[in-house]
């Protein structure tokens, strides 16, 4: 049977994200492909895809049609990651922070949103000890997006999710794999990708 | 001058160091890397192997690196690539890793030196700009002219290798095209320019 939910991997032998869709908990809800078999996979049997920030964008960008096609009647993507080939018409390509400072790096919450559901803005804030490992800039909103997450006070939105016309749903970090972002021996990181995991069957 | 080709998976970070200035007006080539061929390296002297590059794709492409070198060519070999298990004679070792060590220096555990401070890669860059984080190290194979190494392992962090299967080998734990096209770490930017420069002449 058929799984609720595909993950893409883009990286193989280096699938840090393993230990996550690899668990008990999630194990028997995801197919879990290559990223070069994308193109023999029939998207639209999926609830939820989760893509990576090392996904290849050439390939995403031969996919827009079935991209598109695939962000309706409550299916939902979500993106990690610049988006340096927008794939949709509505995206835009990444944007740093020009100039940015420490303080610019605080996370702010600008909505609630389940996947960050337990979580505090401050515990966001200088992951892996670095400013700016959460995120450094904002991939464009598209209209009518909602701003979850941002930098500089909240003026760099690097967390939206945007609801397409068709009724699909997109999900967009605009930094470091959100399950990365934790040290390998924190449990958040293992929070944060089952919140995602609830975000997609909601 | 020698004609440099480089390897684009077509990640975010790939995009926006290889194809966008200033890093791409030191490439000939910028090579597609799931469709590369033999023709790809026609007329190159050094090919660079892209931090964080498909190692399913290095294991495929083993033929391509081997002949390129017997025609007396260069292979620059950055981190995150695990050539010991698709190059011969070459073994890796494993250095505690730490995102945040260039922030505290002080730590022994961390600590980076100059191992050879005639090595020809000073004439071009500065060791300062050699210093965010490092993916593990690398014995340094007989012959080898190591320039920067760990001060307490006896592990080398960039390395250059005159007579390997015909060609020339250089090999470093740096990551500096990662992190520039990442917008992520200033130094990385500095570092990986001056090692462009340095190759074009090399």
């Amino acid at each position: 049977m058929d799984k609720e939910f595909l993950f893409v991997v883009s990286i193989p032998r280096q699938a840090q994200a393993k230990k996550f869709w690899n668990s008990a908990e999630h194990k028997d809800k995801f197919d879990v492909i290559d990223q070069y078999e994308l193109a023999d996979i029939d998207l639209k049997k999926y609830k939820g895809i989760i893509l990576s920030m090392h996904i290849d964008q050439y390939l995403l960008l031969e996919m827009k049609d079935r991209i598109q096609e695939f962000l309706s009647s409550g299916r939902k993507l979500l993106f990690n990651g610049h988006i340096i080939k927008p794939f949709m018409d509505e995206l835009g390509v990444f944007e740093p922070m020009s100039e940015p400072n420490m303080y610019d790096f605080a996370v702010v919450e600008l909505a609630s949103h389940p996947i960050y559901k337990g979580f505090k803005t401050d515990e966001l804030n200088l992951r892996h000890g670095v400013a700016g490992f959460f995120g450094r800039g904002g991939n464009p909103m598209p209209k009518n997006a909602k701003a979850i997450l941002g930098f500089r006070g909240g003026e760099v939105p690097c967390d939206w999710e945007y609801e397409t016309s068709n009724g699909g749903t997109l999900y967009v970090h605009s930094g470091n794999d959100i399950w990365m972002c934790f040290e390998d021996d924190d449990p958040q990181g293992a929070q944060a990708f089952t919140n995602i995991v609830e975000w997609l069957e909601a | 001058m020698n004609k440099i080709a480089i390897l684009d998976n077509g990640t975010a970070y790939n995009l926006v160091a290889l194809h966008q200035e200033p890093f791409n007006q030191y490439f000939e080539r910028v090579i597609y890397y799931p469709k590369i061929t033999k023709a790809d390296l026609d007329g190159i002297d050094v090919l660079i192997v892209t931090c964080l590059s498909n190692i399913d794709h290095h294991m495929q492409n083993k033929e391509l690196f081997m002949d390129f070198l017997a025609q007396g060519k260069t292979l620059v070999v950055m981190a995150r690539n695990e050539p010991y298990k698709w190059l011969p004679d070459i073994e890796g070792m494993n250095l505690p890793f730490n995102y945040w060590w260039w922030l505290n220096t002080n730590d022994e555990k961390f600590q980076l030196k100059v191992d050879d401070e005639n090595h020809p890669l000073f004439n071009e860059v500065n060791f300062k700009d050699m210093i965010w984080h490092f993916h593990d190290g690398y014995k340094v194979p007989t012959g080898a002219r190591s320039a920067v190494r760990h001060k307490e392992e006896d592990a080398s962090i960039y390395f250059e290798l005159d007579d390997y299967y015909g060609g020339r080998l250089v090999v470093t734990a740096l990551d500096p095209f990662f992190h520039h096209g990442s917008y992520f770490m200033p130094n990385s930017s500095v570092f990986g320019e001056k090692l462009l420069r340095y190759l074009k002449t090399y």
